[in-house]
């Protein structure tokens, strides 16, 4: 089938076609093929023939199925005249024509009227039912076997149908003769010319199923198609009320709603108004204002943001829509130039620059849905394209950009769908963090109350140990002071006097004992060296101090403060009363033991080792500082030879915490007084 | 021959303090007193070389009587004497002005020592009041405006090595410095703690509208 090329072409889909034409070289340069990656190739070849991949099927099956098995009526007459019925037609001056000729376009706001006269041959026996099959006929007409009226499109008085999809009138093949008879075909149009296309007669069962194919596909099919625009057009526009912020939802609605308005007001049989200037203002309008949502959607879809391109569209919209229902609507001008001229050639630019967008966000952030979004869009250009040239009459066929609107629903429904899909696992996720982000404050929550509580014990600890040290001070302190101070002051109480120092210095011990250190062991036993430096002195001692940089001990507490001190204290001790040396040495360091790192404190002497002149007595204190090291998960060595004595206590970086110690702590024998003391009053 | 007073409220210290402070040549004490008011009245009066003060007096607290002191004579050695020479004590009157400590017992040498120390501008220290001002000076969060006097980074190495347990000499050595050198760290030390504490006062007071700072 063919339009008749002197008909003025449909402008919508001519402009489509112009942005075709454009995109078209747009896509068809390939990049250099060594740059490419094998799959990216494949995906950019299948997506350049996915246009054919519709087009020729479609063709194919308009070809093979839409067609009748009969012989096509060639020849036919053609005659202006308004009449209604056959018999006042003239019988001679009819113009011989072809099939596809057209008449004269009507004048004005007149309708065109003509006649058709067509011959054909029913064969010897014409019996059964019969029909008069045009596929696509576009104006409206009446059809007369014989003479006999057997159907026509609609009213032939204004407003008058069009026809866009097959007629077919059925009858009983009593109206036939055997042998030649005549079609008589009254033809009113008020768009173009008087035309009925092609034009098939014979046995019905021999038509029907083409026609039932050519109806499906021009009439169903679209009809669906559209009804589904407008369905999903209603979705979207609910998704967007409910989601102001998704814009594209919108955008796509109205892009939607202004196709399947173009779809209907080009497919309908009988149009709501007259003039159909105004008719094809507004179907033009639609379809230009579709190119302009898609453009909008395509920004809001990809995240980009133009907002003087948006806003130049708005305006232009505006400009054009106005223009165009001033000339064609309010004028009701026939040959609407700004329409061709101006109009659609912009409508071609803007889809050319939504294609462009695609294609750039993709360059930029390869996406496959950007990628499948491009391909429909690249398959509406070329079919819209293919579509304007069978509408001009280059090509022939049918036209098929109406059907794009099945991949486009498609993909665009996969796409949201997926998207819903996406969100309802993202707040499922986010559901999940929040829960862990719930349990994690409880959980620091609980740590900080923990901590609290430790503070407020260690306030409470604290407030005790001043008022013990006030007491000290004012009590047994004060005394021995006083009593030390009696004692010094006389000669024969000298032995007294080195007693009650004594005292003093282990009652300063105990003090030392009980201060918060902060986990410092170096300034544990800095402060132990102070504390005895006096009877160092006197002994004529030299100390030996290396002490080195030392983790921080966190479990270190009054309890091991005092475990230490007394193990340092009594090495010392030893040495002073056995070993007859002049130099003790005390160092500790970290160490890498053969359970980790371990801190070691060493006290050494030069002298004599364990010799005879050690005494009894000592073995009682060796055995208390192996307990009170155990005590402290470590563990205490002493090596000795005659060259002198090392006693080396080894320490685990994690002391045993606070509540262990106490009770073992009465167990073992030595100062325990003080320790039973000191125990029960830190608790 | 330095002038020493003394404030003491235990009257067998004090006689104890004044017959050590005798014993050792270089000090006489001009006034051993054993009460807030009497020093109070004896430092209006006249200034001494050195002040020995007892934190518990019967008539109020000893902070005061340093406090008061260290602004009436501004540079003025002061002691605190105390029996444990425990850190909490030593840091307070630290704060409160005094730049050394004694302990009650100290034999005459050590005493002597002690002042001529704090005479040539130096002060003492322990390993257990060097640790406490390592974790005073460390930067707060919420550190007050005014109390941004911080240490430098020797007094810093000074202060890590004192809370080891090194003496001033030790130290002096690993230092390559002199032990006075060290000793008048440590007094800068105990003098920027004074202050930092003073303008901490003067800031927590006027945050709540003690005084006003106009």
């Amino acid at each position: 089938m063919r339009l008749d090329p002197g008909n003025r072409p449909r402008p919508v889909l001519c402009s489509i076609a112009g942005l075709d034409a454009t995109t078209q070289t747009q896509l068809t340069p390939a990049p250099a093929p060594g740059r490419l990656r094998h799959g990216r190739l494949v995906f950019w070849l299948a997506a350049l023939f996915a246009p054919v991949l519709l087009i020729v099927p479609l063709d194919r099956a308009f070809e093979s199925r839409g067609q009748p098995p009969v012989a096509r009526i060639a020849a036919a007459e053609y005659f202006t005249s308004t009449v209604t019925l056959p018999i006042d037609l003239p019988a001679t001056g009819w113009q011989p024509v072809e099939l596809g000729y057209s008449g004269p376009a009507p004048a004005g706001n007149a309708a065109a009227s003509g006649w058709f006269r067509l011959r054909f041959d029913a064969g010897a026996a014409p019996a059964g039912l019969w029909s008069v099959y045009l596929p696509k006929p576009f104006a409206n007409v009446a059809m007369f076997v014989n003479g006999e009226f057997v159907g026509d499109g609609g009213p032939m008085v204004e407003p008058i149908p069009r026809h866009r999809r097959p007629l077919n009138f059925t009858f009983p093949a009593r109206l036939l003769h055997q042998g030649e008879n005549l079609l008589e075909v009254h033809v009113v149009t008020k768009t173009w010319g008087p035309r009925i296309g092609q034009i098939y007669v014979a046995p019905a069962q021999q038509i029907e199923p083409a026609y039932k194919f050519t109806r499906a596909m021009l009439v169903t099919v679209k009809q669906v198609l559209s009804m589904a625009m407008f369905v999903v057009a209603l979705i979207m526009a609910v998704m967007f009320a409910l989601r102001r912020r998704e814009g594209a939802f919108g955008w796509f609605s109205l892009m939607l709603i202004f196709w399947g308005i173009h779809i209907q007001m080009l497919e309908m049989p009988r149009a709501w108004f007259d003039p159909p200037p105004r008719w094809e203002s507004v179907q033009g309008s639609a379809i230009g204002l579709y190119a302009i949502c898609a453009a909008m959607f395509i920004l809001r879809y990809l995240g980009i943001s133009r907002p003087k391109f948006e806003k130049l569209l708005l305006a232009w919209t505006v400009f054009g829509v106005g223009t165009l229902a001033l000339l064609m609507g309010v004028l009701g001008q026939p040959e609407p130039w700004f329409y061709g001229f101006v109009w659609m050639p912009v409508s071609v630019a803007i889809g050319f620059y939504q294609l462009g967008l695609l294609l750039w966000a993709n360059y930029r952030n390869p996406d496959t849905e950007v990628k499948v979004v491009a391909l429909v869009s690249w398959l509406g250009s070329v079919v819209a394209l293919r579509d304007a040239l069978v509408d001009v009459g280059i090509l022939r066929g049918n036209l098929y950009f109406t059907y794009v609107a099945a991949p486009v629903l498609l993909v665009f429904a996969a796409i949201l769908l997926r998207r819903f899909v996406n969100a309802l696992e993202e707040s499922e996720r986010a559901k999940d963090a929040l829960e862990l982000r719930v349990t994690e404050k409880s959980r620091e929550l609980e740590l900080n109350l923990g901590r609290v509580k430790d503070l407020e014990r260690e306030q409470a600890l604290s407030a005790e140990r001043e008022r013990i040290m006030q007491d000290m001070h004012d009590g047994i302190g004060g005394q021995l002071v006083q009593a030390l101070a009696i004692a010094s002051s006389r000669p024969e109480l000298a032995p007294i006097e080195e007693s009650l120092r004594t005292c003093l210095d282990e009652l300063r011990i105990m003090i030392d004992s009980i201060e918060p250190v902060d986990g410092d062991l170096a300034s544990v036993l800095g402060t132990l060296r102070v504390r005895m430096s006096r009877r160092l002195a006197q002994a004529g001692v030299e100390m030996r101090w290396q002490v080195g940089d030392m983790p921080m001990l966190p479990q270190l507490g009054p309890k091991h403060v005092l475990e230490i001190t007394r193990i340092v204290q009594e090495a010392i001790a030893n040495t002073l009363k056995h070993s007859g040396t002049k130099r003790i040495g005390v160092a500790a360091r970290t160490e890498q033991g053969a359970r980790g790192a371990q801190v070691v404190v060493e006290v050494s002497d030069e002298g004599g080792g364990f010799g005879a002149e050690r005494g009894e007595g000592t073995g009682r204190g060796i055995a208390g500082m192996h307990r009170r090291a155990a005590l402290l998960g470590g563990s205490l060595h002493i090596a000795s030879d005659p060259k002198g004595t090392t006693v080396r206590l080894e320490l685990p970086l994690e002391l045993p915490s606070k509540q262990a110690a106490p009770e073992q702590a009465r167990e073992h024998g030595s100062a325990p007084g003080f320790g039973q003391a000191h125990s029960s009053l830190v608790e | 021959m330095r002038t020493v007073y003394i404030v003491e409220d235990d009257a067998v210290t004090r006689q104890s303090l004044c017959e050590r402070m005798r014993a050792h040549g270089g000090f006489k004490v001009e006034v051993a007193v054993g009460s807030c008011a009497e020093i109070r009245a004896a430092l209006r009066q006249g200034r001494p070389d050195v002040l020995l003060a007892d934190l518990g007096l019967p008539d109020g607290s000893g902070l005061d009587v340093i406090a008061e002191a260290a602004t009436r004579h501004a540079g003025l050695p002061i002691m605190v004497i105390t029996l444990f020479g425990d850190e909490r004590r030593v840091v307070r009157a630290i704060k409160a002005g005094a730049t050394g400590y004694l302990l009650k017992d100290d034999p005459t040498h050590e005493i002597g020592a002690a002042i001529q120390m704090l005479l040539d501008g130096g002060s003492p220290i322990s390993p257990a009041i060097a640790r406490h001002l390592i974790r005073l000076f460390q930067p707060l969060p919420a550190q007050t405006p005014a109390a941004d006097n911080r240490l430098t980074a020797r007094e810093q190495e000074v202060l890590s090595l004192a809370a080891k347990g090194f003496s001033y000499a030790e130290i002096a050595q690993m230092l390559t410095l002199s032990a006075n050198t060290i000793a008048s760290y440590t007094k800068h030390i105990y003098e920027k703690l004074a202050v930092n504490s003073r303008s901490e006062a003067i800031y927590e007071a006027s945050r709540l509208g003690l005084i006003d700072r106009g």
